[in-house]
């Protein structure tokens, strides 16, 4: 009884104004000391590096054009039309990058046609989801597998294992955060992992997300991807001695015909693709204001021990890889 | 990217609009939901769905306040989440949560009654425009955002003791508030 009072103030708690929720966001344990945390960590690990030694990664030309999946439209890198995917882990004909073009294709149009099945028969958008996830229920490793990569119904687990099992490639079956209360990211059971952090750069913070996938995995996920043949590509040797790619695109923005924006104005999106050591690492950023992108994308890249991180492969490496510029 | 920049991908029908929400408020989000929910791939599913139905909303809408407003979004996902597994997994620090804030409530009500939740929830807000502002963190800290008393103690500089007492004070005025404005069903 008191637990379903105390749910009634709960939920009427979603009414009270914004500026109560952002006011005590602020003071909370989340964003702001975590970049505080973040920062801390990032300073330690510039120490520590200048006892590291450059070393070469080998690295050759498997930019984003070799790791773009386009669905429902051309496939070059050029491709302006249809959803764009950039491939976490593997390159154009790998298992890998087949099976998660085959999966993304199967996903969005299998969840678009049961969507418009709902639309059609008057009923919410998303009420065919089971969420209780009855169909998996049984088995433990389906219903790891059904969370992580979104799967709804016995259909969709069905295509699932029937991909991975054509590409001979295993499914993940365990996502959580890092064991260390210092890293905000998630980790798999294969050591794959996503983290998001704040670069010290010019004398500001970039934040910069870093995906690593060790091959032989469906990856959970893809990274969506707008106009990808706007993108201006090129490879680059680090200061620390990697070879990476990099692809760099200005994002659009409104402005009145005949008004050039200054630089301040501009905002950059950055892919950087480094692979080795049985695994792809994908960086990915953006910025504002910066005037010279390409030379703030190389910097990005000579912030990061890429070589490092393939090594070790583990996100804990992370804040030991990272090198103040 | 500033907020009103991401709003402007969503009114563009730009993807890149999840991708940026989710790097400035991933992590934020994130916490709401685990707070609620206590298992972490049901946390990542009540976000996902959040920015789905950010997808959405935005266009027509244009939050003014685009953090406050996505919290609530995946704080209602996740509520209706753990109600629709609360059978299975009653209990846990959720519930106790709920125990707490269920002692301010001086007469039961209809709960399932949005109309009802709103008017409670304006009420709360005129309370809480009423407390200085260390205090209102500190409620909302608890009851809003789910903050573990622990966790919550130890950012404050306070003892576990010393904040339950601080919020069983604060739950005290609330019910007192409500009593006083008349509040009945």
């Amino acid at each position: 009884m008191r637990e379903n009072l105390g749910l009634a103030i709960f939920e009427s708690l979603g009414y009270i104004d914004p500026e109560y929720i952002e006011q005590a966001a602020n003071s909370r344990g989340g964003e702001r000391s975590t970049l505080r945390r973040t920062v801390r960590l990032l300073l330690i690990a510039a120490a520590l590096l200048s006892l590291l030694t450059a070393a070469a990664c080998a690295s050759a030309w498997f930019g984003l054009g070799a790791r773009l999946i386009s669905l429902g439209g051309q496939g070059e890198a050029g491709a302006g039309e249809g959803e764009s995917y950039v491939s976490l882990s593997g390159l154009q004909g790998s298992p890998e990058f087949l099976a998660a073009g085959q999966w993304l294709e199967f996903k969005n149009s299998y969840e678009q046609k049961m969507v418009e099945g709902q639309l059609a028969e008057g009923e919410s958008l998303y009420d065919w989801r089971d969420l209780e996830r009855g169909f998996a229920r049984e088995n433990e490793y389906d219903l790891a597998v059904s969370r992580i990569y979104g799967v709804w119904d016995e259909a969709m687990l069905k295509e699932l294992k029937d991909i991975a099992g054509e590409y001979g490639l295993s499914l993940h079956t365990r996502a959580g955060r890092p064991e260390s209360g210092e890293l905000e990211g998630t980790v798999y059971e294969n050591g794959a992992y996503k983290y998001g952090f704040m670069l010290p750069l010019h004398d500001s913070y970039n934040l910069v997300t870093v995906y690593y996938e060790p091959w032989g995995t469906l990856p959970a996920m893809s990274l969506p991807i707008y106009a990808p043949g706007e993108y201006e590509q090129w490879e680059y040797e680090t200061d620390l001695g990697a070879r990476v790619d990099i692809a760099l695109r200005r994002q659009p923005i409104d402005v009145p015909e005949n008004y050039e924006p200054s630089p301040g104005e501009l905002s950059w999106d950055c892919l950087i693709f480094c692979r080795g050591d049985g695994a792809d690492l994908t960086l990915r950023c953006s910025w504002s204001g910066e005037p010279a992108p390409q030379n703030t994308a190389e910097d990005i890249a000579d912030a990061l021990d890429f070589k490092a991180l393939l090594e070790d492969g583990s996100i804990s490496a992370v804040a030991g890889a990272i090198k103040e510029k | 990217m500033e907020d009103a920049e991401i709003i402007e991908l969503y009114w563009h029908r730009d993807e890149r609009a999840i991708e940026e929400t989710d790097r400035k408020y991933g992590a934020y989000c994130q916490g709401i939901a685990y707070n609620i929910l206590r298992v972490y791939e049901d946390a990542e599913e009540c976000v996902s769905d959040s920015y789905q139905r950010s997808w959405e909303s935005i266009p027509p809408e244009r939050p003014r306040r685009f953090k406050a407003w996505l919290g609530t979004l995946v704080r209602n996902i996740s509520i209706n989440r753990w109600k629709k597994d609360r059978a299975a997994k009653r209990g846990g620090s959720f519930s106790l949560l709920l125990e707490e804030l269920g002692e301010c409530l001086p007469a039961p009500m209809d709960t399932e009654e949005a109309a009802e939740l709103r008017e409670l929830g304006r009420q709360i807000n005129c309370w809480l425009a009423r407390l200085g502002e260390g205090e209102r963190r500190i409620f909302l800290r608890r009851y809003w955002y789910g903050d573990s008393i622990p966790a919550l103690a130890e950012s404050l500089g306070m003892s576990g003791n010393g904040l339950r007492q601080k919020l069983f004070r604060l739950r005290r005025g609330l019910r007192a508030f409500l009593e006083k404005e008349g509040y009945h069903i």
